[in-house]
């Protein structure tokens, strides 16, 4: 799973999920893009959750981007813990997104393929998203 | 090259709050600057926006007191979800002035290697050129079906173009073709790394660091 080699601070504040995305809101590297609708910290697991159901479906036959890196750490108490005695312990690692963000590209493959990887990625992500292509970002949006 | 027509009006009222209230009746706020005319705040039908901007070359601007420029699109604004048009600069020109602009690069053909089992890689999609206004080309074609893996074409190997000079890089790489192996070793290891990593907690990684 993806996580940063090493950190300045182990524990940050919780992100702000508030705006839209400024950058990285274009299709860049391939042909076609899973853009998110709604705003979500997406974690490790779903990232590579996603990727995998992309990249089984496509059968390495082209090449996924992978646009999102889950750099904010999230912290947890235990179970049954009192209140109190500091921030728990970092737990998971989460990408921030907000709406507009391409999270995954895909090239090499033909239109129907790429649609249905992303559909297939897209029920791995906790938000709604649809799939875009680079002439113009405006795609159907997928249910997810 | 002039069949690009947009109507302009000019635009009294700005700011935020203005623009808002412009684009939700189907208005979108522009400015449309240089030469003889100086600085002007504009609005346009999106309508007639979409169609403009999917074209290259020069656009015959007129303005709502009758007077027409040309001009060339310099950037536009898009809402980051919606990709709807939010704002545009339109850049006046003189069709006998030189000018840099960027035009896309359309591949042509299914490259001999991409039969053989390799995958197409596109590089750059756009180049700067430097030529008159009115010579402006739509987009360059380029032909890539004589490609075979391993193959490069950079921005040097374009053939000369009439009357245009390419201002880019010309070892900018443009396309090229890629075996499969290649590939599929390097996914084979992203799927070994994330195999071994994949028991780590972020806290244990984080702790025996500190």
């Amino acid at each position: 799973m993806l996580m940063p080699k090493r950190v300045k601070r182990r524990k940050q504040h919780r992100p702000k999920l508030t705006g839209t995305a400024h950058k990285g809101n274009k299709v860049t590297y391939g042909e076609y893009g899973l853009q998110a609708l709604e705003a979500a910290w997406i974690t490790s697991r779903q990232i590579e959750a996603a990727r995998i159901a992309m990249t089984r479906y496509i059968k390495r036959g082209g090449k996924v981007w992978i646009k999102i890196f889950p750099d904010r750490p999230i912290t947890a108490k235990p179970a049954e813990t009192r209140m109190g005695s500091g921030k728990g312990t970092p737990e998971y690692w989460v990408a921030v997104v907000k709406p507009g963000r391409v999270m995954f590209e895909l090239a090499g493959v033909p239109e129907e393929i790429a649609r249905e990887a992303m559909r297939l990625a897209a029920h791995k992500l906790p938000i709604k998203s649809k799939f875009v292509k680079r002439e113009e970002a405006g795609g159907e949006a997928n249910e997810s | 090259m002039m069949s690009n027509k947009l109507r302009v009006s000019k635009r009294t009222a700005f700011g935020k709050g203005s623009a808002k209230r412009a684009r939700r009746t189907g208005r979108v706020p522009g400015v449309f600057y240089g030469g003889e005319v100086g600085n002007l705040a504009i609005e346009a039908e999106e309508k007639e926006l979409q169609k403009v901007i999917g074209k290259q070359g020069l656009i015959e601007v007129v303005v709502e007191d009758g007077k027409t420029y040309q001009g060339l699109l310099r950037d536009v604004q898009y809402h980051p979800v919606k990709n709807s048009i939010i704002h545009y600069d339109l850049f006046q020109v003189a069709s006998n002035e030189t000018i840099k602009v960027t035009v896309p690069l359309v591949l042509e053909g299914q490259p001999q290697g991409v039969a053989e089992g390799g995958i197409l890689q596109h590089g750059q999609r756009e180049i700067e050129i430097e030529c008159l206004a009115q010579n402006i080309p739509e987009k360059i074609d380029i032909d890539i079906s004589n490609m075979q893996i391993g193959d490069i074409y950079k921005v040097g190997d374009i053939p000369q173009l009439k009357d245009i000079t390419i201002v880019t890089d010309p070892d900018t790489v443009i396309a090229s073709i890629i075996s499969k192996r290649i590939t599929e070793v390097e996914e084979d290891a992203a799927e070994d790394g994330a195999e071994n990593t994949a028991a780590e907690t972020p806290s244990e990684d984080q702790e025996s660091q500190a």
